[in-house]
Parts: structure tokens; sequence; C-alpha cells
């Protein structure tokens, strides 16, 4: 941890083989494991992943209000192991806002400003202060104090706070997770706005995968502390690393089902009691890689498609459930013993007929470009490139 | 913005009004009593049938003037003030460091602060009367001062703490990342913050202090009289004089209830604990 100051290519952030353990009634818990990001400045990456991943304790251990086991971060070029969390200049936005309840909107803004090693003067950091709460659109509440707020004007004035600073970070810690949907999608396109454009790494981290699809410019997913993947969201949306990503993304996620592999008349054939798929192309290519027979296929579900019950190469199904939710519908489908959801137009959610056409038999095709097989033991995905 | 659905209808108000007027009525005779003891002159005191009107006097006032009850009052006053304001300075940081920071044996020294607390005075007095004695701190003001802060330090430290705790910490994280020093944090964040908590249990501590009877007898004396310890001067070998009894009582209700009334708002929000709202 002591080494030697690096210089590195970039003066964003790196954080390298990040490890962190808590003890818990004695036993040592693992929390991260050898995470390493690099974030370039005006990047904006965004760190998805179930609660209790990890997330919150890596976005600590990068402001510095926690120490990690063992890895290093560097941060603008400098190395920050032994920078105290005040000099670190990195801006956090807490889950909970984590605004002074004492002080004003204007006072809380402020703060930062006013903080030793602040450099700008109090008349600038007064314009600064003003200008942002202006850009909020916040800038008539500025007497009040947080207890007087709604949810989304205090999300507002922690993003302020967060704003007025010019720092070497910007952690977004769940920045918009305790607000409704509506407020949610309203404030997620605009804290985007106000973030793009400026010189400075940013990491947004958020449970919800799709938020983070749509956020990030880059999307790091952890689960169990570890990193499971890190790429651009189309990377992680076509081609989900693991198991575990694919059940994070998506609306609903991916159905995972979990079959064997067999040769049928030369052809790779994923099975699953009655469910037959005849894997071809790049599918067929990764079923060549499998560690075992066992894997699980991925099945996006606004691939798969309804045909006639007798259709050549229709899976056989029977409609378990049917959400129409006005532009789209969500079907469930019974495939035996196994449940799986479609999304699907609204008119084919009609046609499906009276009360959503519930216990009707149906036939599904299973397109190869829909589809991703992961390794049964590893729950790896398995390339066919 | 008086909201009418959530008013209590006529009959129903008038009934509960009442009963909370007579319930104070029935609180507050005493006071009354002794309000009218202190200009009732001695033959109407105890006359049967009870004299409501009378003349009154103020003989009984000139009396404890006489007897020099006002410097009680005083001493008893820059005592409970003195004991209590250094309780504050010395109790919040303990308070806080004690919610705060981990430290080695922090459980069992909490323990301890606390076991300080609940030993019946009586048997702490006699430990302190002969230590005072040593050290010529009996019937001396420095003395009660620090008696009165190790019984009261202890309880205002025991529950400073639970309103520390009560804080959100991402509150002192958040300043802390600004580049705020912990001193700074301790003055800009969590003072204010704690503000009512602090009022509300210095105020308890005050009260206790007046109220004090047992150190104020046993380590106080001719020099330091506090005001409950001089009360049972006036049971005299001429008889009980309740009309001063009264005079002196009044007196010593009326700081407690000045400092309740002015404070009543930080008391309350104190009192009810989780006033920290983000």
């Amino acid at each position: 941890m002591n080494a030697p100051v690096r210089m590195s290519t970039h003066n964003g952030l790196i954080a390298r083989g990040i490890s962190k353990s808590f003890s818990s009634k004695g036993q040592p818990h693992k929390v991260l494991a050898e995470i390493g990001i690099e974030v370039k400045p005006g990047e904006l990456l965004a760190l998805t992943g179930p609660s209790g991943a990890g997330k919150t304790t890596f976005c600590r251990i990068l402001a510095g209000l926690e120490r990690p086991d063992a890895g290093a971060v560097e941060l603008g070029g400098r190395a920050m192991a032994e920078v105290p969390a005040g000099q670190r200049g990195v801006a956090l936005m807490f889950e909970s806002y984590a605004l002074y309840p004492h002080l004003t909107v204007r006072g809380n803004a402020l703060s930062p400003l006013q903080a030793p090693g602040g450099r700008l003067s109090p008349a600038d950091a007064d314009k600064r202060v003003d200008e942002v709460l202006e850009l909020l659109e916040i800038r008539h509440l500025h007497e009040r104090l947080p207890g007087a707020l709604s949810g989304g004007q205090k999300q507002r004035v922690a993003l302020a706070r967060l704003l007025v600073q010019s720092p070497s970070l910007y952690l977004l810690d769940e920045p918009i997770s305790h607000l409704d949907a509506k407020l949610r999608h309203k404030l997620r396109g605009e804290i985007r706005r106000r973030l793009s454009g400026l010189p400075v790494p940013t990491i947004w981290s958020t449970p919800d995968g799709m938020e983070a699809l749509s956020v990030g410019d880059r999307v790091a997913v952890i689960d169990h502390g570890r990193l499971e993947q890190l790429g651009t969201p189309e990377e992680i949306w076509l081609r989900p690393a693991s198991t575990r990503v694919a059940k994070l993304l998506g609306d609903p996620p991916m159905n995972l089902i979990d079959g064997e592999l067999s040769r049928e008349n030369g052809a790779v054939v994923f099975t699953r009691r009655a469910l037959k798929v005849t894997l071809t192309g790049a599918l067929a290519r990764a079923a060549e890689r499998a560690s075992g027979a066992g894997v699980t296929l991925g099945v996006r579900p606004d691939a798969i498609g309804f045909a006639a019950p007798d259709a050549p190469d229709a899976v056989p199904a029977e409609v378990y459930s049917n959400e129409p939710f006005g532009k789209h519908a969500i079907v469930t489908i019974d495939l035996g013993s196994l449940l799986a959801k479609v999304k699907t137009s609204m008119a084919q959610s009609e046609a499906l007929g009276a009360d959503g056409g519930i216990g009707r038999s149906v036939g599904l095709t299973f397109p190869v470009e829909g589809m991703v097989l992961f390794d049964g033991a590893t729950g790896r995905a398995l390339s066919g490139d | 913005m008086a909201d009418a659905a959530s008013r209590p209808e006529g009959s129903r108000g008038l009934f509960w009004t009442t009963l909370v007027i007579v319930y104070a009525a029935i609180m507050l005779f005493p006071i009354f009593w002794m309000a009218s003891m202190m200009v009732k002159p001695n033959d109407a005191m105890f006359a049967r049938p009870t004299q409501w009107l009378f003349v009154p006097t103020l003989d009984h006032f000139s009396y404890v003037i006489e007897q020099g009850f006002h410097w009680s009052l005083l001493t008893s006053f820059v005592l409970c003030t003195v004991s209590t304001a250094l309780v504050v300075i010395i109790g919040t940081p303990a308070a806080y460091a004690f919610a705060r920071f981990e430290m080695k044996g922090k459980d069992d020294l909490f323990l301890f602060i606390l076991g300080s607390r609940m030993a019946p005075p009586v048997c702490l007095v006699i430990p302190f009367y002969l230590i005072y004695a040593r050290v010529g701190l009996l019937d001396s003001f420095l003395g009660l001062t620090l008696a009165y802060m190790t019984f009261n330090l202890s309880f205002y430290v025991w529950v400073l703490r639970s309103f520390c705790r009560d804080l959100p910490v991402e509150l002192e994280e958040a300043a802390a990342l600004e580049g705020w020093s912990k001193v700074q944090i301790f003055r800009r964040v969590v003072f204010p913050l704690l503000r009512n908590g602090i009022v509300a249990t210095s105020v308890l501590c005050f009260i206790f202090a007046w109220n004090e009877f047992l150190f104020a007898f046993m380590l106080g004396g001719k020099a330091v009289t506090t005001l409950p310890v001089s009360i049972p001067k006036l049971i005299t070998s001429q008889g009980v004089r309740w009309g001063e009894m009264a005079v002196v009582g009044m007196t010593a209700l009326i700081p407690v209830l000045a400092v309740v009334f002015v404070l009543q708002r930080h008391i309350v929000r104190g009192l009810t604990l989780g006033a920290v709202k983000g």
C-alpha cells in the first residue's frame, strides 16, 4: 500500500484490488473482494448490484470514510492511502441526503464552500450557490429548512451541495432510490444532464440495473462483493457476463432456465423436461465451451415470440397470467413446472383471448439473438465468438 | 388552520375541558394554599372555620429577610447554576464520545458511570463527608459544587448519550468530507442538533441540584446553606413559623417554574427525543 506514487496516464479515479471485510459476531465477513475500476474525468460509471452487494462500502472507501483491508485508490494522479476524507476532494451525495437539519437550503449548499481549505471568497461562494440553486430551480426555497421540504426538493438540495463543489470525484450513493417513480424519472435525466460536461469522474451507485444502464457511460455490476462485469450499457445488456448480472437487468429480468445440453442429429439441443430448444450459430459454439452438460439458458422476455401451438419448432406452453401495462404486456407462461415471463405487445396480449387467455395452450419461439448461454457450474456466460 | 372535523364536538369538548380544569384545580390547590399562607396573619393561619378573607400582612417576609434567608436563596442559585454549567461543559463531549468513539472497556466504563447514579445517596454521603473532612472541603462552595457535579454528571452523560446516538452519523461524515475538522464538526453540526437535548437534560440537573437536601445538609454548614437546608430553621423552640415557611417554599418554587417556562419549547422537544429529522 505504500508503493511510491505512480504517475498514471489519466488523472481520474483508479481503484485497484479493493478488499474489505467486516467482522460480525466474531466471523469475518467479506464485503468487497479485489474490486478494480478506473473512471476517466468526465466519465460517469454506474455502479449497480443488489442491496448488500457492497456498493455503499465501496463508495465509502473511495471517499475515505472507510479504510480498505487491501488495495489502493488513486485520484487525480495521487495515491489516497494516507489522505484523510476531508482532503480528498470527494463530493459525496448520501443515500439519506444527509442535509443539515438546522441549516437553511442556502446554508446547506454553502457549507462545503465555507469549509477550511475552500478557495472561494464569501462573495464568490454566495454567487456560486445562487447559480446552482437557480440551475436546480430551488432558489425560491433558499430560506427553508430541510424539514419543510418534500423528498424531491431535499434531493435537489443534496444535489446542489454536490454541484457547488469542484471535486476530484463525484460520488452519488443511490441518489434517487428513495423517490417515487415519477420523480425518479424526472431527476434521473436532470442529474445526468447537470453532471455531463464536467471534467470530473463520477460514480453513481444504484440497486436498479435499468437505472444504471440509462445513466452510465459504463456500468460496473457488483454482487457478493465481486466485480461481476464492467462494460458499456450495451455490452452488459446484450452480453451479461453471468447469471447474477442477468438477474439484475431488464424489466422483467431475463428468464433463466436450468437445463442440459445434448446432441440430436448433429445439432446441439438444450433440454429441460418438455422444453427443447435447438441451439444454432453462436449459441451452438458457446455450448462447446460448457464445463459439463448442465447449463443455464437465458432468454430475454422481449425476444420470445408467440406462434400457433402446433407450429414447427414452436415450444408448447400454457398461459399462466397476463398483465397489460398499456403500451406493452407481460405474459407469464407455464413451460411445465417452470414459469417464464414474456414481454409482448398489447395486440398480442389481447389476441390471447378473453380473460387474458389464462390456461390457453400456445406455442413459443426462442430466437437465437435473444438468448445467452451460461455455464451451469460457474454461472458465467459462455461466449460463442 | 383550525380543522373543524378534528375538534371535539360541543358536549364532549365541554366535558373534557371541565375535567382538565378540575384536575388542574386539585393539583394547584396546595400551591394556592401556600401562597395565601405567605400573607396570612398568624392568628388566621389555622382558624376554624377557615378564614378565606383576611387582612394581608408582610410580617413573614420581613422576618425571612431579617434572618438572612435571601443569602440561602443566592447560595442555592449560584451553586446550582455553576454545577449545572460545569456538568454541561464536561458532560457534553463525554456523552458524544461514549456515543461515537470506539474505545477499550467503553461499556464497563459506562456502566460504572451509571452505577454512581444508581447508588443511594446515603451510601455516598458518608465517604464524601470523610474525604471532605480530610481535605478541608466541608462547608465550602467548591465542595458542594463538586458533590452536585458528581451525581448530575453521570445522569447527564447517560441521558445525553442517547441523544447523541440518535444523530445520524452521515451528517458528521458529510461535514468531514467537506473538509471540516472534528472540533468544527462538533460546533457546527453536533452541538446545534443536540441543543434541545442539552437544555432538557440540564434543566433536570438544575432541578435535582435545587431540590437536593442530604448532601447540602451533610457537607454544607454555616457558610454554605442552601435553601432546602435553611427551611427546617423555621421550626423553632417557639413553634413552627408556617407563614415564613410558605414564603421560603414559594421562593424555592419560582426559579424552577421560571426555568421550565422559559425553556419549555426546548424541553418538550428534547424530552420527546428523535427531534432531528433531515
